[in-house]
């Protein structure tokens, strides 16, 4: 009895200083990094700029005027391309439309993965070997002509080549999420919490998609970037984004075309995308150090 | 024990590839619009109609029609194109080795610049060079590869002039004529698989130079380039292995859109033909041909994978 | 070079105190660097190891002895940079040696072995290609001849058939052959200092005895001196002359092990040596150290150890002590030193007097395990399981546990302990057996009915950092069974606190996150989420391995304390001998999914029966440096034994083996004593049944 009240005493005085867990530690950890910081806020600004689009361009991106391939500016800030668009207008419009597609394929493939890999890895058996063996197909497919293919079966546009690509980014997810179920899922806690008498879903709910978020919001990011060049590409061949509408990939394809009258109009949809996957990885890498346990205490520990 | 396991793998592949072409199968199945109209043409008559329904067994039920078509595959039949009419599988044939050449070539082109640049990364990381690096690698991967295309031809071919920007002359009708039409592409195709390969290595090479063995190899007094280019270098190229195999089967899928942007004759060309026009037999047998060369690919690297791994191997 | 060679082995006997010291390490310091700060990890460490001498340096996590034994060498992990001092090799400063100087030295004069050998033996190359390498590194030795040498050096070490083990690679060998094959790639060019790097560590008991035994045997042969670095005084004691003791990167004290165990001069040294479960008397409250080690980040100021000390007054919060050597054989970090009079080793070779065991059972037990078995499938057999044998995790095992009573479940490795604890808990699905709760067979009960048993039996795991949750507060973790039993939110609330309560830790602990716990402290917070349910008992499995010496003393004293007032039982899985003895009333020991011999915790420590048992606690080391001295080791290692095989699982390795042994399974003897044995020399004993 009296060694227990005289540990507590010396407890109270060694607790280490450390803010909160969770995502307040996180972000107080993702703050420190430069990279991942201009990464956070570049995304930020573009994202706004895209989503008020109909606010602040200055022109209607559909309104053909009489000055052609016209160099920037002070009333075309990036000048006009062939048709006479305005391109700074077309361009908040085409990164809206090229970050949405991005997110519909991401979204359609996250949701879809998580789910295949909570079942593979929960369930296990018969049903894990089954899913395991479609992914690993799935997966040995690129993910572009996977993308192709489905266009090719349901016709171009967007909403069929972001499905196409969902398919391609599902195993990725399906895989994570399995792997990280099954590791957490013979973690000391867990078995805890079924000795208590917890059932599947309690397990789930608490322990298990707590567990996988974070990596799971890195997976998120990373894919997002290659979506983006992906959508990018469809749209570049004609695949996936169809006129009147425009994306970042058609704009480069209009740009392709007036190659020798001006380099302005592949440069410009280019940069913005470069700049969009750079950003969406450093992000990611970002969280990942974030989260990273490979700090100085794991080393003194491996010391020891 | 390499032989067995080389045999055992192959085993495994056989359901795969049936898989396989069920999938490749159904898209046929699942396509809108009627494929006799789209074999025939809009002008077609009714009587032309059925009599194209009745040549491609359109009227049996799609069990019997895969079967039957599985059999004209199992021969190297693939159907004929309804855009060219000609024999799809002589259309692959000749169009196989001008996307195989570019892939190759651009993944020794990437093993040549990735494979030192993730080396030198790994054995320092955090320095000057690695940080540097880093920030090149990564924007070589965000880099679109059909944009850095166009960059390439707006560079070389229309402000310097010093390559066509399309185009393609077979090697064997002028070989410098070959190498000027392939050198764009392939180093389009090159610098994110070689970026990959890079940052693979540099994280196998920083987790395998922390581990306790290469600690312990350097306890025995070997030398720094004995440490790193035997003992840490083997053991990060394992998952770098696999990573290489998996950029080969991506290099055929970058093929699809440089082909398109260079205009060449490669099997990407013809499955972008073979969408726009809804020619699936040339689907079909696009699909079928790249999937199977990318099965096969993998096979190989598991098989290096455990030729590099004693514990698979001996499993 | 040459002419340091010559003189360092001219240096003659170990004990010549005048001639300079093979290794002479004074005032090292080193620091970890990062981009905007340094963190001292050691500082202003001096130590000498003459030739042939065996010296120890002991400490727990974070006392920098592995950063300090590694300094010597050169073989700091990135980050780690030495900032001050020498390190004196024959007669050079090895601070100063460039990398091809260096080279030279490492695996010539000085060799290294480390704790977790597998890992430490690269697995893409066959344990020849390394030993030859090794060999290769420092001379002209012809490939073939090299290969020849490592046949020999292989078999120096003890590895049966040399010349076909050398074409093996590291995965094929147990852990303790690889440390051996570690051994032999360390000293494959005579090297005259060896370092060891917890060298036992992570191995078993008796496999430990065996590498300690091969140590010092090639130390004796060679006249290599050997730096011992453990976290273990009994290992310490075992095999070292001098000893050094660290705290947070400092030296506490320094001197012979004779003179350090028996009259120690720093209060931490007392501590450390009155926490060690071996030192103490059953029955008696362990003393502890409170509080933990303290981490580089927050160091306290002032004295390092003063926050924990028994001794400490005020200044020793502000005055950070000199290293002082009062005496000869003393040196010591503390600013009582003159004034403090310090307790050694406790007698602890003292046989307590049988406890009286308590009237036998007219209550009914409360677990009840009868002829248990688990087998499982060994996954290496291949995709198409061609030579697959099912092997037995436990065979056959009976055993009961009456109401507040403990029961130690001890054995090595793959003894199958664990295995018992999972199918008491139903983590794992038996295979054959049953187990009675209460009076119930488990396997009976469904739904709700086996929930509710289920609940009164709870788990306390190994790895402190394992066990909780990292995205839950403390106090969700504790309150996590009462959700899962619908416990409303104010009785929830109190419980939380109420439990938090009881394993020493104040409410305010409920809003904390793990990370910010210390490893005791997290396994406190498990022990109060396995009280939450009011259990009868609670298996604990391995609840201590993975604490510092300083914190398993209260943990054990914590186990003991809720034992006194709730009357939960235990069933305590174990390793240690000497822990489970401590806490136990009864002790069953296992060996390859066997029970070989359970009976009162006093008889099973000080009279055991069965010739494992008796190897296993010859094999348990004493932390008196005056006991006598490691003999008659136990042969091999545990093989694989397939389930249904006949014969006694400990016959390949016991020296009393026959025919009989091999070929038929012991049957239970219970003998007057009340131990029950599974041997067939007590075959012949009347047995009370």
């Amino acid at each position: 009895m009296q060694a227990v009240a005289l540990d507590r005493a010396a407890f109270d005085s060694d607790l280490p200083h450390q803010p909160a867990h969770g995502w307040r530690r996180l972000w107080s950890r993702y703050r420190r990094q430069r990279t991942a910081m201009v990464a956070l806020v570049t995304v930020l600004v573009i994202v706004l700029a895209a989503l008020l689009a109909p606010l602040i361009s200055p022109h209607d991106p559909t309104m053909v005027t009489s000055d052609f391939l016209s160099p920037p500016s002070s009333t075309y800030w990036l000048g006009t391309d062939a048709t006479g668009h305005d391109v700074f207008s077309r361009l908040l419009v085409g990164a809206r439309a090229s970050l949405l597609a991005s997110l519909l394929a991401v979204g359609l493939a996250a949701s879809g993965g998580t789910l295949i890999g909570l079942a593979s890895g929960w369930l296990g058996g018969f049903v894990d070997s089954l899913l395991m063996r479609c992914t690993d197909l799935v997966m040995a497919f690129p993910g572009l002509l996977m993308a192709m293919a489905v266009v090719g079966a349901l016709g171009p546009g967007v909403v069929n080549a972001m499905i196409g690509l969902s398919f391609a980014f599902m195993p990725g997810f399906a895989r994570l999420v399995r792997g990280q179920v099954l590791a957490v899922r013979e973690e000391s806690y867990v078995e805890a919490s079924r000795v208590m008498g917890a059932r599947g879903g309690w397990i789930v709910r608490k322990h298990i998609v707590p567990n996988i978020m974070s990596p799971l919001v890195v997976q998120i990011l990373m894919s997002l970037g290659f979506a983006l060049l992906a959508e990018g590409a469809l749209s570049f061949l004609g695949l996936s984004v169809q006129p009147p509408s425009t994306s970042l990939g058609s704009m480069l394809q209009d740009g392709f075309s007036t190659i020798n009258e001006t380099a302005r109009l592949i440069l410009i949809p280019g940069i913005v995308i470069t700049i969009l996957a750079t950003c969406f990885n450093a992000i990611a890498d970002g969280i990942r150090d974030a989260l990273g346990r490979h700090e100085l205490g794991a080393l003194m520990e491996t010391q020891a | 024990m390499m032989l067995r396991l080389a045999v055992r793998r192959l085993l495994a592949i056989i359901p795969l590839l049936l898989i396989l072409s069920i999938a490749t199968f159904a898209v046929s199945t699942i396509m809108p619009g009627d494929p006799s109209q789209a074999a025939a043409g809009d002008q077609a008559t009714p009587e032309q109609l059925q009599q194209i329904r009745d040549e491609m067994h359109l009227t049996d039920p799609a069990p019997v029609r895969y079967i039957h078509w599985l059999g004209g595959v199992l021969h190297g039949d693939l159907g004929v194109s309804f855009g060219s009419h000609r024999s799809v599988a002589a259309e692959i044939g000749r169009r196989f080795p001008v996307t195989a050449t570019l892939a190759l070539i651009s993944l020794l082109l990437a093993l040549l610049v990735g494979v030192p640049v993730g080396i030198a990364q790994g054995i320092k990381p955090g320095s000057r060079l690695d940080r540097g690096l880093l920030i090149a690698v990564s924007l070589a991967l965000s880099t679109p590869g059909f944009w850095l295309a166009t960059l390439l031809v707006l560079v070389f071919a229309v402000e310097l002039q010093w390559l066509p920007a399309v185009g393609y002359v077979a090697f064997t009708e002028s070989p410098v004529g070959w190498l000027q039409h392939i050198i764009l592409p392939a180093v389009t195709l090159a610098v994110a698989a070689g970026a990959e390969m890079a940052r693979q290595l540099r994280t196998g090479m920083v987790d395998v130079v922390q581990a306790d063995f290469v600690r312990a190899a350097r306890a025995r007094g070997l030398s720094a380039r004995r440490v790193m280019g035997k003992h840490a270098l083997k053991n990060a190229a394992m998952p770098a292995v696999t990573i290489v195999g998996l950029r080969v089967g991506y290099l055929f899928a970058g093929a699809v859109i440089i082909e398109q942007i260079f205009q060449l004759p490669g099997l990407g060309n013809y499955a972008l033909q073979a969408i726009q026009q809804r020619d699936y037999p040339a689907l079909q047998g696009v699909v079928l041909a790249v999937a199977t060369i990318i099965i096969v690919i993998n096979l190989i690297v598991d098989l290096t994978y455990a030729w590099l791994n004693p514990k698979v191997r001996m499993a | 070079m040459i002419t340091a060679a010559v003189s360092a082995a001219q240096l003659g006997t170990p004990a010549a105190g005048t001639a300079p010291p093979l290794l002479a390490v004074s005032g090292l310091c080193v620091d970890a660097v990062r981009r905007d700060s340094r963190l001292p990890l050691v500082e202003d460490v001096s130590l000498t190891v003459r030739s042939g001498q065996m010296v120890g340096l002991v400490g727990e996590s974070g006392s920098g002895k592995s950063v300090t034994a590694m300094s010597i060498v050169r073989l700091l992990p990135i980050g780690l940079r030495i900032t001050g001092g020498s390190v004196e090799f024959g007669g050079r400063d090895l601070t100063t040696l460039d990398s091809e100087q260096m080279r030279a030295v490492r695996g010539r004069e000085i060799g290294v072995i480390f704790q977790d050998p597998q890992n430490s033996l690269d697995p893409a190359f066959s344990v020849g290609n390394q030993l030859v390498e090794a060999i290769r590194a420092h001379t002209e030795m012809p490939a073939k001849q090299a290969h020849a040498r490592a046949v020999e050096l292989l078999d120096e070490v003890g590895i049966q058939n040399p010349k076909q083990r050398i074409e093996d690679f590291p995965h094929q060998f147990s852990g303790g052959m690889a440390q051996r094959v570690m051994i032999a790639l360390a000293i494959c060019n005579r090297p005259r200092l060896l370092i060891a790097d917890e060298p036992t560590t992570a191995l078993d008991v008796t496999v430990q005895a065996q590498i300690l035994e091969l140590l010092r045997r090639l130390q004796r042969e060679h006249g290599m001196a050997l730096l011992l670095v453990s976290h273990d005084l009994s290992v310490i004691a075992e095999m070292c002359d001098q000893v050094t003791v660290m705290y947070a990167g400092q030296i506490a004290e320094q001197g012979s092990v004779a003179r350090v165990f028996a009259h120690p001069a720093h209060p931490y040294t007392e501590a450390l040596l009155g926490a060690h479960p071996r030192g103490a008397v059953k029955g008696d409250t362990l003393l502890t150290i409170p509080g933990s080690v303290p981490s580089a980040e927050a160091m306290p100021g002032g004295c390092r150890f003063h926050p924990r000390c028994a001794y400490a007054v005020e200044t020793c919060a502000t005055t950070l002590p000199e290293i002082a050597a009062p005496a000869d054989d003393i040196v010591v970090r503390c600013l009582r030193h003159a004034e403090l009079s310090l307790a050694g080793l406790r007698e602890a070779a003292r046989v307590p007097p049988a406890p009286t065991p308590p009237p036998p059972g007219d209550a009914v037990p409360l677990l009840e395990v009868g002829r248990l078995r688990r087998n499982y499938t060994p996954r290496a057999g291949g995709r198409f399981g061609r030579g697959r044998t099912v092997v037995a995790a436990v065979d056959d095992v009976s055993f009961e546990i009456a109401p507040g009573e403990t029961l130690g479940l001890v054995g090595e490795s793959g003894a199958g302990k664990s295995t018992v604890g999972r199918l008491v808990l139903g983590l794992t699905p038996v295979t054959g057996g049953t187990v009675r709760f209460q009076g119930a067979d488990l396997s009976q009960l469904h739904g709700n009915a086996l929930r509710d048993a289920r609940a009164r039996i709870q788990v306390v795991f190994q790895n402190p950092y394992a066990s909780l949750d990292p995205t839950m507060t403390v106090g969700d973790s504790v309150g996590e069974p009462l959700d899962i039993h619908g416990v409303g939110r104010g009785e929830r609330e109190r419980r939380v606190d109420e439990l938090l309560d009881q394993v020493g830790l104040k409410p305010v602990y409920a809003r904390r996150y793990p990370h910010e716990l210390s490893g005791g402290q997290r396994q406190r917070v498990a022990i109060a989420r396995a009280l939450a349910l009011d259990p009868a008992l609670i298996v604990c499995d391995e609840p201590i391995s993975s604490l510092d010496v300083s914190t398993q003393a209260q943990v054990i004293n914590l186990f003991k304390d809720i034992q006194r007032r709730l009357g939960v039982a235990y069933l305590f899985v174990g390793h240690d001998l000497s822990v489970v003895y401590q806490i136990s009333d009864r002790i069953a020991v296992m060996y390859m999914g066997r029970v070989v011999e359970i009976g009162s915790a006093h008889e099973v420590y000080h009279h055991p029966k069965h010739p494992y048992t008796q190897a296993l606690l010859s094999a348990v080391l004493s932390i008196d440096p005056a006991h006598p001295k490691l003999g008659g080791v136990v042969k091999g290692e545990p093989s694989t034994h397939a389930a249904g095989q006949p014969g006694c699982p400990f016959a390949s390795r016991c020296a009393s083996a026959t025919e009989h042994c091999r070929t038929v399974t012991p049957e239970p003897a219970l003998l007057r004593d009340g131990t029950t044995v599974w041997c067939h020399l007590f075959d012949k004993q009347e047995s009370v049944a």
